[in-house]
């Protein structure tokens, strides 16, 4: 590819050499002759070497603290190192690498950019530091080449696809009341054992009752016996592990990210989900410290996934890897104009996949840009005058050319008509399609060559998106296997090429919003669907169930009272099985906290300053104050409608540590078991 | 709503030097590497006076070189172009045709002499050694619109302190330039002055010239031999690079060749045809929504 300084100086050359020949002049002709030779030597060897750069191996490895990992944790620091080598014979051109660092970390020192000449079996190293965000999954995508001649006329850009993905798993947090995992009295039971009112092979006597045969002698209370003058037997209590179920929702309404800040080149977004996951690798710790089996229930609109109740650091690691694959997960909606993820998805795909956006194999045909346009049937209803001329430039050249046939035709038909029956209205119908059809027919042509051209004026940006859909839509048609036509259909499938777009947004895990409303005013995230696929888990998890149980759900329930009939049928199960029900409901971030959840006099007096210095326009603070009106009152409904039942809820706000939700967890558990 | 800013993830760094901070301007500047090739542009410079003073332009003769200084100085991207442009000026005005003798023939027995030699031998020179100045001082990699420009990354970089900033691997990082890139050059250059003088002398030579064809004019021959052969040149190397870049196309690249070529034959067959199954599926959809 050549540069615009390549460009200028051929120019400039072809021009000396053009004025050498024809003036004629002997040294301007042999200046000419040396630039023009010296620039074709320049190009063929940077076109001999090229190939080499698309050899290129790539090496990659992360490390911590003391040698290469293959999980990352969220919240750590860690090392990558890559490498690029040259297994060719030939030196390449000018090469400048840049590591490709997923969107999930943060940069932190060193440099994913090297460049230089590399020669046959040597290479190039990078070496920089990452802080991992939230939990997640890491996608190295690979390293970006830029090749040159070291005057700049030349340049090939190539994409080294090596895609590591490491997931990035929550991080532990420790609490400092808990308790310690070993056995510190004599009184108390091992870690993971709990004692419970039933019969069973306790130690602790429950209670005493008559001999029945079978019984085992060495259960018989001699001394009560002999009292009674029957034989009395005794009864121990149960030493049972309390289990720990948590069901943690993945629903779209949780995986809407919303803006926390800009960062220092790209905006930072959180998702109630990352709360969720942490709270849930927070429980999942405190009972892993005191022994307790842990279950996990992931669940959404669609379907649930369960992990059974187990405990040790093998099961705990792939509970994480699940949480963190879960947390990975981008929001998913079919109904959402695809001009809001286009240019993301494109300036993306210009990055990594700069070979499959090259004209020669993904080429844009300037008669679809100029002259046809494509209509790519909308959801949208109204569409304003320029947006509807721009989709629909190829209907106004139907209609000139049927003009134009019917306006040969019609004349013809008449005088034909009129050699066969000569009547007075025959002759005035003629003339009269005579005088106009010329005038239609021009009218016609003049109006669309108008129309063409105000489009032509005023369609530069549509122009531009018909390009990119198109050559996205060829990449996802490619990429996603569809049949030979799949990329037709996606020119023409709103629907279909905006679900194509977000998966492959969220395959390469780059973060994208999407507008929370459809055009008719409908909150697109609600997923009221996901309520029955949880009560359906908690039913199930009630019958797998043995004693004592506790059941944490993680889910968002908020303006969902028309839905919630379900749920707290499956409640109602749980707790008539006494079992433990708990709701962590997550909260929005950035939104005032309800009353009730706010404890703390720090964290009051942190929603008091937030509420005071909220700025915005007029409209604005009344919008925010309308939300955050209408969160409470949903807020307020859900607690009462499940404490009525027992149930505590909790609100797994931002500035909610979770130790203390753990506690309250530690405190609900210990209350709800007798003799404790 | 454009992709005015890069996608990528947070903070791509970048770093000429070991330190992770690319030098600023002022310490380009002293580095060896960007010395040499301004000194070889100098020295190229000079060399394109003597010689154009060597013509007889008199005064005249400083014009380009006046121009290859400022623009030296000013690191202009375009100055090498206007250093040309100013000395084809300059010689096509000092041409014969200027001075009256039109069409002399073609000047096919004349032979360059020294001087003309060493003009070819300095402008090659300047040329390369200024776009390579450039390349170290401005850019090496055309630049993204959708990155921010270096120039006020260096701002920035004064103003607020930065401690480092995207995109500067534009340049070239002068710590790469090497005695054996200067040696290169130093032996490239006279190689490729002569081979244009060999190819000056071969394709204006008599024993290659042969007889003219259907009476044409002997210029108007020699010009559709040139452009003949460089067509048939430029259409093998470019028939050549086609076939290695199909050589090395990935499976995807290959695939979606013939996506296109496909959908190119049958677009607008296919769009009425997905028009109309989207407008059939929005309307089951829509009744299916309204009961």
């Amino acid at each position: 590819m050549l540069t615009s300084r390549g460009c200028w100086f051929l120019l400039c050359v072809l021009l000396i050499l053009s004025l050498g020949l024809l003036r004629p002049s002997l040294p301007l002709t042999l200046v000419g002759l040396t630039l023009l030779l010296w620039f074709a030597g320049q190009w063929l060897w940077f076109l001999v070497r090229l190939p080499g750069v698309r050899q290129l191996r790539s090496e990659r490895e992360v490390w911590d603290d003391r040698s290469v990992v293959a999980t990352l944790w969220a919240g750590q620091t860690f090392e990558v190192r890559v490498r690029l080598i040259n297994e060719g014979w030939l030196p390449l051109p000018h090469v400048a690498a840049e590591d490709y660092s997923p969107f999930s970390v943060d940069f932190v020192d060193g440099s994913n950019l090297a460049q230089g000449t590399v020669a046959a079996h040597q290479q190039l190293e990078m070496t920089y530091r990452i802080r991992c965000g939230p939990a997640g999954l890491a996608r190295f995508e690979g390293v970006r080449l830029q090749a040159a001649d070291w005057q700049g006329f030349f340049y090939h850009v190539h994409f080294l696809h090596a895609v590591v993905i490491l997931p990035i798993l929550p991080l532990l947090t420790t609490r400092p009341s808990q308790p310690a995992s070993v056995k510190r009295h004599n009184l108390l039971l091992p870690p993971g054992i709990h004692r419970f009112r039933r019969p069973g092979s306790g130690s602790e006597l429950l209670d005493l009752r008559d001999y029945l045969p079978g019984d085992p002698p060495k259960t018989i209370a001699w001394k009560v016996s002999a009292r009674r003058d029957r034989l009395i037997t005794k009864e121990f209590e149960s030493e049972v592990p309390v289990r720990c179920t948590l069901f943690v929702d993945m629903s779209s309404s949780v995986r809407v990210p919303t803006p926390s800040g800009v960062g220092s080149r790209q905006t930072r977004y959180q998702k109630a989900l990352d709360r969720l996951v942490d709270l849930a690798a927070g429980v999942l710790q405190a009972n892993a410290g005191i022994r307790d089996l842990t279950g996990l229930c992931l669940f959404d609109e669609h379907g649930a996934r369960n992990i059974a109740p187990d405990r040790g650091s093998t099961h705990r690691t792939e509970c994480l890897r699940l949480l963190a694959e879960a947390a990975a997960r981008q929001p998913g909606q079919q109904c959402i104009n695809p001009a809001h993820l286009l240019p993301l998805a494109y300036s993306f795909a210009v990055e990594i996949y700069p070979e499959l956006l090259r004209p020669g194999v993904n080429s844009v045909p300037w008669a679809m840009m100029w002259l046809d346009g494509f209509s790519g049937y909308s959801h949208r209803l109204r569409l304003g005058f320029f947006e509807l001329l721009h989709r629909h430039k190829s209907a106004l050249r139907t209609l000139c050319w049927w003009t134009s046939f019917w306006a040969l035709v019609l004349p013809v038909v008449l005088l034909s008509a009129r050699v066969l029956l000569r009547t007075r209205s025959l002759d005035n119908v003629l003339l009269f399609v005579l005088f106009f059809a010329p005038l239609s027919v021009f009218a016609t042509w003049a109006a669309s060559a108008f129309l063409f051209g105000v489009d032509a004026v005023a369609g530069i940006g549509k122009r531009r998106r018909d390009r990119w859909r198109k050559q996205l839509a060829a990449i996802l048609s490619v990429r996603y296997r569809l049949a030979p036509g799949g990329l037709a259909t996606l020119l023409e499938d709103d629907d279909a090429f905006s679900l194509l777009l977000q998966r492959f947004l969220s395959e390469h895990q780059v973060p994208y919003t999407l507008p929370l409303y459809s055009p008719e005013g409908r909150y697109l995230f609600a997923a009221p669907e996901k309520v029955s696929v949880l009560a359906k888990a908690l039913v199930r998890a009630v019958g797998k169930g043995r004693d004592n149980e506790l059941f944490v759900l993680l889910a968002d329930l908020l303006e969902l009272d028309d839905a919630l009939d379900p749920l707290l049928r499956a409640v109602r199960v749980a707790l008539g099985r006494h079992h433990q029900v708990v709701l962590i409901c997550p909260w929005p971030p950035g939104l005032e906290l309800p009353p009730s959840a706010i404890r703390s006099p720090r964290s009051a007096s942190r929603q008091g300053a937030k509420r005071r210095t909220g700025g915005g326009s007029r409209t604005t603070v009344l919008w925010d104050q309308l939300t955050t009106r209408r969160f409470h009152l949903a807020y307020q409904r859900l607690r009462r409608t499940f404490t009525r039942m027992g149930v505590a809820v909790l609100c797994a706000a931002e500035d909610e540590p979770i130790p203390l939700i753990l506690s309250r967890l530690e405190r609900l558990r210990s209350l709800g078991r007798p003799h404790s | 709503m454009t992709p005015t800013s890069r996608v990528g993830p947070a903070g791509h760094r970048s770093s000429n030097s070991e330190t992770g901070v690319p030098p600023m301007r002022q310490e380009m500047r002293s580095h060896p590497a960007v010395l040499n090739y301004t000194l070889l542009c100098l020295a190229a410079l000079f060399l394109m006076v003597v010689c154009l003073a060597d013509r007889g332009l008199e005064w005249w003769c400083v014009v380009p070189s006046l121009i290859g200084g400022l623009t030296l100085l000013t690191n202009w991207t375009h100055g090498p172009p206007m250093v040309l442009l100013s000395l084809a000026g300059l010689l096509g005005m000092t041409s014969p045709r200027s001075r009256g003798n039109y069409w002399p023939g073609w000047s096919r027995f004349q032979t360059p002499t020294l001087m003309d030699v060493l003009l070819c031998f300095a402008v090659l020179a300047y040329v390369v050694g200024h776009y390579r100045l450039l390349s170290l001082m401005r850019h090496i990699f055309p630049s993204d619109p959708r990155r921010p420009r270096p120039e006020s990354e260096e701002r920035d970089r004064r103003s607020k302190e930065k401690k480092q900033t995207p995109g500067s691997a534009l340049k070239r990082s002068p710590d790469l330039v090497n005695g054996r890139e200067m040696a290169l050059l130093g032996f490239a250059l006279p190689i490729w002055v002569g081979l244009a003088v060999s190819v000056w002398a071969r394709v204006m030579g008599r024993a290659i010239l042969g007889e003219v064809p259907l009476g044409m004019p002997w210029t108007m021959w020699r010009a559709l031999q040139i452009v003949w052969a460089s067509l048939a040149v430029l259409a093998a190397a470019g028939t050549v690079a086609g076939y290695l870049r199909w050589r090395t196309a990935t499976p995807e690249e290959s695939l979606l060749y013939l996506q296109d070529q496909l959908w190119r034959q049958t677009r607008r067959e296919q769009g009425t045809l997905n028009r109309w199954l989207t407008w059939a599926r929005l309307r089951a959809q829509r009744k299916k929504e309204s009961l």
